[in-house]
Formats: C-alpha cells, structure tokens, sequence
C-alpha cells in the first residue's frame, strides 16, 4: 500500500474559461501543474479563471430561461476535469485557490474500470461512473488565499480524474485557483466499510427488490381505515389536475422512483405532461444511454430540454440514442440546451435541424465534438431566437447561411469562436442586415474592426446587450464607441473589457446617451481620468455595475468615496498585488 | 568575417583532436545527455534605479534560466530606456517577457529546437495581460536540447551569444540594428502612439544550431556587456575559470568576474571600448566606455558524470 500524492497532469475539461483559446493567461489548463501564485493573493495570468462570476449575467438582457424541477441542491455553474497520473483511492484533496476563494461546490471522482462494484457486475461498454466526493454550498471567505481540502467520502475504486464544480454567485469577482493536489493509496488498505462514512447508497431506478416489501406496508386504498372518517381521502380520489400538481413538485429522480410502486403512480408519472420540461442537467452523473431510451416514451410534449453537461468524457451517451429521442421528442421543442456535450456531434445537429422545426433557443457552447461547419444545417430552423456558440471553431459561410435565415434572432453568443480577422467583419455585416431584432450579442474575444462594429450598431437599433471584451481590433479614434452609443440608446449592458483605446470621449458620450445603462466594463484603459468615470456614475442612474480594474488613473481611495456615493453600484477593482 | 574563417579552421582542427579524443575515451565514455551549469551577474547602470530588488533584473536588462525534461534554456532582454521619458518603467516589459519565456519552458510549453517561437509565443502572451504594459527590448534564448547535444539560439537585437570551445570562440549571434545604437526590439506601443513605435515582429529572430560538446562555454549577454569588452577580454576572462572544484560556483564567480570588469571599463572616459571604435567607423567621434546595464549568463555544457569529477 504505496501513498501517492501528485498534481493534475492534464486538464481534460472544462466549461468555460476566462483567457483566450490558445493562451496560458487566465485559462483553465492552469490548474495543471504545481502552484505558480499561491501564496500570493490577487489576479494573476497563471490562474486558471472561469468566464463568468456573481450574478451578473443573470442579471443581464441574455439571462437564461430556468428550468423548474431543478433540485436547490444543485449550484453548479462551472466544471473542470481533471487526470491525474496515478490511480488511487482518495484520502485527500488539496485545492489552492488565490482569489475569491469558497466556489467549489462538489468534488467527484471517476471510476472507469468498467465494473459495477456494487454490483460486481460488469458495465455495458466503458461507461464511466461517477461517485460524489464532497459536496456543500458556496461560501463567501475572507480575501485571501487558502488551501481548501475538505473532508472526502470514501470511494471503492481507484481514480485518476476528479471534476471539481463551481458556484461564483457570491463571488465579489472572478474566482482564481491555482493547482489541485490528489492524495492518495493505490489499493485498498485495510478500510472496512461500517457504512458510516456518509455513503449514502442511492436506490437504483430498476433496482425493486425491495420495492415489493415496502408495498406491503403502504396502503393506498385505505381499505382498513375507512372506519375512522369519511373525510379521509385517497390520493386516487383527487381530481387528474391536482394529482399531476403534486407530481410537478417532485425532481425527475422522484419522479422516477415514484413511478415503480403502484400501477396508479406508474399512470401519473409517466403521464407525458410533467415532461414538458426536463433539466436533467443536475443529474449528468446519471444520465446515459439507457435513461433516454427510457424516458423516450414519456418526452413526446417535450418543449424545454436542458441536458448540458451529460454525457461527458466518459461516452455514456452515443450521438445516435440523442438523435434518436429527437426523433421521437423534438416536435415540439423550443429550447435545447447542450452545452458542454461531448456527443454532440455533426450528427446530432443535423438530428436537430431535421427534428425540431419550432427550435428557439439553441446553446452548445463548449461542444467539444462539433465541427465549425456542422452549425449550417441549423439553417432549416427559421424559428432561432437564441443560439449560443461559445468556444465553437465556427467556420464563417456555415454561420452566415444560419445567419441569413434567422430574422428573428434576439440572442447570439459567439464568445471565444476565433473567426478569422478577415472575416468577422462581413459575418457582423450579415447580422446587421439578418437579425435585426438583435438584443444581446456576445462577441468576447472577436476580432472584429470598427467597421464590423458599425454595421451591427447601425442596423440593430434594439440592441440592449454588447460584451466586446478583449476585442483588441477596435479603437477609439475610429469613433465607432461614440457611434454605439448614439444609435444605441436602450443598451443596458456594454462590456469594453482591455479595451485599451477607450478615453474621455467615449465615457462622455456614455454619460450622454446611454441612459438605461446597467452594467459596464472598462477594466485596463489607461487613457480615463477619475472625473470622467465619475460622470457616467452620476449621468446613469441605472448602473448596477461597473468595472474599473487595472485602470491606471482611477485609484482605491476614489472608488471607496464612489462606493459611498453611488451605494446601488457595484463597483469592481482588482488588483494583482 | 574573419574570425568566420579562423572559427571554421578551428572546427575542423577540433573535429580531429575530437575524434582521436573520442576513440580513447569510447569504452569509458558514451553519448549521454548534456546539461547547462549556469551563473548569472550583472549591474545596473543607475545604482539606486528602484530601491526593491526585483529578480532576474539588472536595472532594464531581464533574464531567465529554465528546465525541463528536454532542454537547459536561458535567456536575456535588454529593455528600451527611452520609456522612462513618458513615465513608463522600461524595465516591466523585458522582466514580463522573460517571466513569460520562464514559465513556457518550465511547464514544457516549449519547442526546444525552435526557441524563436517562444520569443513569439511569450510576446502574444504579453498582450493577453490584463494589466495594459507598455514598452520594448531585444530578445536573445538559448536552449541546450540535452539528448540531441545541440544547441539551439533565437536572436532579435542586439543582445547576443557567444559558444567558446578549447579557448576559441566558435559561435556568436550576428546583432540586429536598424540603425546606429537602435537594435530590432519587440514593442507594445500605447495606443495613441501605434504605429509611431519602432516594432519589430518576433518573426525577424534569426535562429540558428550547432552541436555542443562538453566543456563548451556558453556566454549571453546583453549589449552592455559586448559594448565595452571586446572577446579577447572575454576569453582571457574565461581562462582562469577552470580553478575552482565546484562547477557551479566557478561559473558563477566568472560571470561576476566578467561583469565586473565591464562594468568598471564602462565608467573609464579614455577607454576605447567597442562601443566607441564602432562609433568612430561611422563617423561620431566618441572615446570611452559606455555606461548601461549589463546582464552576464554564463553557462558550462556538461554532462552528469563530469559534475562529480573534481
């Protein structure tokens, strides 16, 4: 029995990330590796840093729909995976975080080997299964770094991948971790399991043997008691309305077990109205090829499905079973929320396009699996009122034939798509003369010129929301900022993130025009006085937010007489020392 | 031009004494890997510029020594001075630039045989900052891939190299100027000013290979070194380094030494110094040492064995 200790080899991972595709600043393939910041605390290029933090993008025009049914338990908005070397059991993990720490909120580990140890069965395929390792809410911890190493639930198997999730919402800014340490012994010692370790054994779904016992004991019919009271009313006696009212309230899991102990119960909760809406996103450890074939007789209502993160690494999910239950389900889909699936693939699309003629909103962002020109067949669709295509290496004539055709586009993210410099000029030409409904457009990281700018801002007099963060092509003396804001006055979210051409003129033009505004980013322009920042403060008297980091002329002092002076504004200064 | 012809002569002078050298010690001695023993010295050329020492710094002059499996990789950057006058530290970019080339070859994010392209690689990185830095310097990496033996050098200004075998210099960089006292420099300008700055792309490195022996020297130095010691000054520097039993410490008290010396010829005013028979060939009429900082990498090529010979 051989203690191993030992860093994260390789990120294989992850859902988001702040720092561009092909960087090492601020990106997730920083939690590889040993520590480079700690203990320092502050914002470094050597962290590894997610996309998003707080509430802020909730908040924003682009706000997703929320799905009900989704168990309080799950905050998760982030994940990262992570390999490690060595395979072993886990008796301690050591995670390093450097900035706003107390986001993880579930720590779980992968057991690949293919067989069921509980059941000592072997698993269909190689499935991989995973086992949660700790869990618990965020926290809002005092600002500085720390070493978070909770306690483990013990695991029967070996591991060499752990996922960390994240919640960011009580984040004062982005969260910042700096490297994962695995702690470990590659067999399994002399561990006994007494079941008091805080393994809770999860009633398997098919698993009824013991079912038929505790049927036994639970009367429905209350045949014996109708002596008590004729008020005494069976769950059978209420109207059909009310009884799926009650199921509504209970997770898709409950549903699921609920559905095995009465023929009554099988009735109801399979009853395909308390499948209009499915967010089985909570539940990715769970869901796998068998579980759609499954549920593929009860979605044919279907209307909002989120299955982003399912599937996973792993190959639990076959594009094929997907473009299946479309076939079978997407007749009257209207959201398909998918990112982070590794099954999707060119197939899956196609599925899509070919299956879900009422499709509006559409996110695979961060599909690993999808080519950049697979998105053309979305083209069928003419109903697209959100699509996301964060991180996809879109190919540009793919995107301008879906372009073309949604008229009645509102929401488009295309983050992170590393479209050409030459070319994302005639793609923003495209939107402007397509979707000119346009509400919010995320193009973070897009190199577009002030010429592709005009042509969004000229055309899209509806825009509310605009995050051109680190589009290093625009500058300020073309005056395409002054033009924004002048063609733009419902914008109520403008991110200028390392913009670092924007000056006086920009924020006076700010100050005049935009009057809704809600949020702004100007972090790393050294070309702003303080008296400038303070006039948009007093000229906007929406702003929530608003963020100055790494503006060299606007100091901590004057931001704290700002914090008393404007208190329903956020404002955000980091620092990195 | 010359010393082309003598370094060449010498090559093949050496390639004979080698081979007899290496038939003698084939039973005892196969090809293993080589490794850099390396020692830093430097000064700057203000004594009180900031009054915290910042590492891998000598005034504006930045540099790195890094390992990882394959390669012994160290570099210098010699920072542009003229940013002080707009009230930027010169200094910042040439240290972030260095920092950056470190952590590439430190996590292996580094192609040994091509050092050029994590001079480009660390330049873009530069930019994804979230902290807006400004300013210029050369570039100059060498990178010893330790199975191969060979060395592999990226060069952009006119900080440079020199590979001195058997007392002799055998290779050197070839410096890049625009024009007098202004060498190719990687830049990240202020916007109002883009365009205005001379900005060299990382593309015009001139990279170059040779195989390494061990016991090969291997001088990097900025241009405050080469400036005011010629290389005969260098090599009688180098000669009396082998008196010392530790490795490590001999390198490391020759590269004091030569740094030393130049920084004391840089203050002399009679002094011709290469710096001012360079100026004088174009026609300023210039005499003495020039004053700047100087950065001094010297490094040993050895192998694992010759550390534990005395």
């Amino acid at each position: 029995m051989q203690q191993f200790s030992q860093y994260a080899a390789d990120v294989s991972d992850f859902s988001s990330q702040y720092g561009s595709e092909t960087s090492i600043s601020y990106t997730a393939s920083n939690l590889a590796g040993k520590c480079n910041i700690y203990p320092a605390y502050g914002d470094f290029t050597q962290a590894c840093v997610f996309r998003t933090y707080g509430p802020w993008w909730k908040y924003a025009p682009s706000g997703k729909r929320k799905f009900k049914r989704t168990p309080p338990g799950f905050v998760s908005q982030d994940f990262i995976e992570l390999e490690f070397e060595y395979a072993v059991h886990p008796t301690k993990i050591e995670i390093w975080e450097t900035y706003n720490p107390g986001t993880i909120v579930r720590i779980l580990a992968c057991d690949s080997s293919g067989t069921d140890v509980d059941r000592g069965m072997t698993r269909e395929g190689k499935e991989g299964r995973w086992k949660v390792l700790w869990e618990g809410g965020p926290e809002k911890s005092p600002p500085e770094s720390r070493i978070f190493s909770p306690p483990l639930r013990h695991v029967p198997f070996c591991t060499r991948v752990l996922r960390l999730e994240f919640c960011h919402d009580l984040c004062e800014y982005y969260t910042e971790l700096d490297a994962v340490c695995l702690h470990g012994e590659d067999s399994q010692g002399n561990y006994i399991l007494s079941g008091l370790e805080g393994v809770i054994p999860r009633s398997r779904i098919d698993d009824i043997s013991n079912m038929e016992e505790k049927l036994d004991q639970l009367s429905l019919r209350e045949q014996e008691n109708t002596a008590v009271g004729d008020d005494a009313i069976s769950i059978e006696e209420l109207p059909e309305e009310v009884i799926q009212l009650i199921l509504s309230y209970l997770d898709i899991p409950s549903l699921c077990m609920a559905s095995v102990t009465s023929k009554f119960f099988y009735k109801h909760c399979y009853d395909s109205l308390q499948y209009t809406e499915l967010d089985l996103q909570p539940h990715w450890t769970e869901v796998n090829n068998f579980a759609l074939d499954s549920l593929l007789s009860r979605c044919h209502y279907l209307q909002h499905l989120n299955i982003s993160w399912c599937g996973g690494n792993q190959n639990c999910i076959s594009p094929t079973t997907f473009s299946r239950f479309l076939k079978e389900c997407g007749r009257d889909l209207q959201t398909l929320y998918m990112s982070s699936c590794k099954f999707v693939n060119g197939e899956v699309i196609i599925a899509v396009a070919e299956n879900c003629p009422k499709l509006k909103e559409l996110d695979v962002g961060s599909c690993q699996s999808l080519d950049g020109q697979s998105i053309s067949h979305l083209s069928k669709i003419q109903t697209l009122e959100r699509l996301n295509l964060y991180r996809l290496p879109v190919d540009k004539d793919s995107l301008i034939k879906v372009l073309r055709v949604c008229s009645n586009l509102k929401h488009l993210n295309l983050g992170a798509t590393r479209i050409q410099e030459s070319r994302i000029d005639t793609v923003m030409k495209v939107i402007g003369s397509s979707c000119r409904n346009l509400i919010s457009l995320d193009l973070w990281r897009c190199r577009l010129t002030d010429e592709g700018l005009g042509a969004i801002t000229e055309n899209c007099p509806h825009i509310e929301e605009l995050d051109l963060g680190w589009c290093s092509n625009l500058r300020s003396t073309t005056g395409c900022f002054l033009k924004l804001v002048k063609n733009c006055p419902n914008i109520k979210k403008l991110y200028l993130t390392a913009n670092r051409t924007i000056c006086k003129g920009d924020l006076e033009a700010i100050a005049k025009y935009s009057r809704k505004l809600e949020q702004l980013d100007i972090l790393g322009t050294s070309y702003v006085q303080a008296d400038d920042v303070h006039s948009v403060l007093t000229s906007c008297p929406k702003l929530i937010f608003l963020d100055v980091s790494f503006c060299g002329n606007v100091n901590e002092e004057t931001i704290e007489i700002w914090r008393t002076e404007f208190p329903r504004c956020s404002i955000k200064k980091s620092f990195q020392d | 031009m010359a010393s082309g012809l003598l370094g060449r002569l010498a090559g093949i002078s050496r390639t004979f004494i080698a081979g007899l050298h290496t038939e003698l010690q084939f039973k005892t001695r196969p090809k293993e890997p080589l490794h850099l023993v390396t020692g830093s010295a430097g000064f700057s050329k203000t004594i009180s510029q900031s009054p915290s020492f910042k590492q891998w710094t000598f005034g504006d002059d930045a540099y790195f020594v890094a390992n990882n499996r394959t390669a012994d990789v160290i570099g210098v950057a010699d920072g542009v001075g003229g940013w002080r006058n707009y009230g930027i530290d010169p200094s910042a970019f040439p240290r972030s630039l260095m920092e950056t080339c470190e952590r590439m070859v430190r996590e292996g994010r580094f192609n040994a045989q091509a050092p050029a392209t994590v001079i480009a690689a660390s330049y873009y990185e530069l930019q994804q900052m979230k902290t807006p830095l400004i300013g210029s310097s050369t570039a100059c990496i060498v990178a010893l891939h330790k199975k191969e033996r060979r060395l592999y050098t990226a060069n952009l200004g006119d900080s440079g190299f020199l590979v001195i075998r058997d007392e002799q210099v055998v290779h050197r960089s070839q410096e890049q100027q625009h024009y007098f006292n202004t060498p190719f420099q990687l830049a990240v300008a202020p916007p109002s000013q883009a365009g205005l700055v001379l900005s060299d792309s990382p593309e015009m490195a001139e990279s170059s290979s040779f195989d390494v022996e061990e016991g090969d020297i291997i001088l990097l130095g900025t241009d405050g070194l080469f400036d005011n010691m010629n290389e005969d000054m260098i090599l009688d520097c180098l000669s009396k380094m082998k008196d010392h039993k530790d490795a490590e410490v001999n390198v490391q008290r020759t590269a004091h030494h030569i740094a030393e010396e130049a920084y004391e010829l840089s203050f002399d005013q009679d002094y011709l110094s290469p710096f001012a028979l360079s100026a004088q060939q174009r026609g300023i009429d210039l005499r003495g040492g020039k004053p700047d900082d100087i950065t001094v990498l010297l490094a040993r090529v050895s192998s694992c064995s010759s550390d534990l010979d005395v």
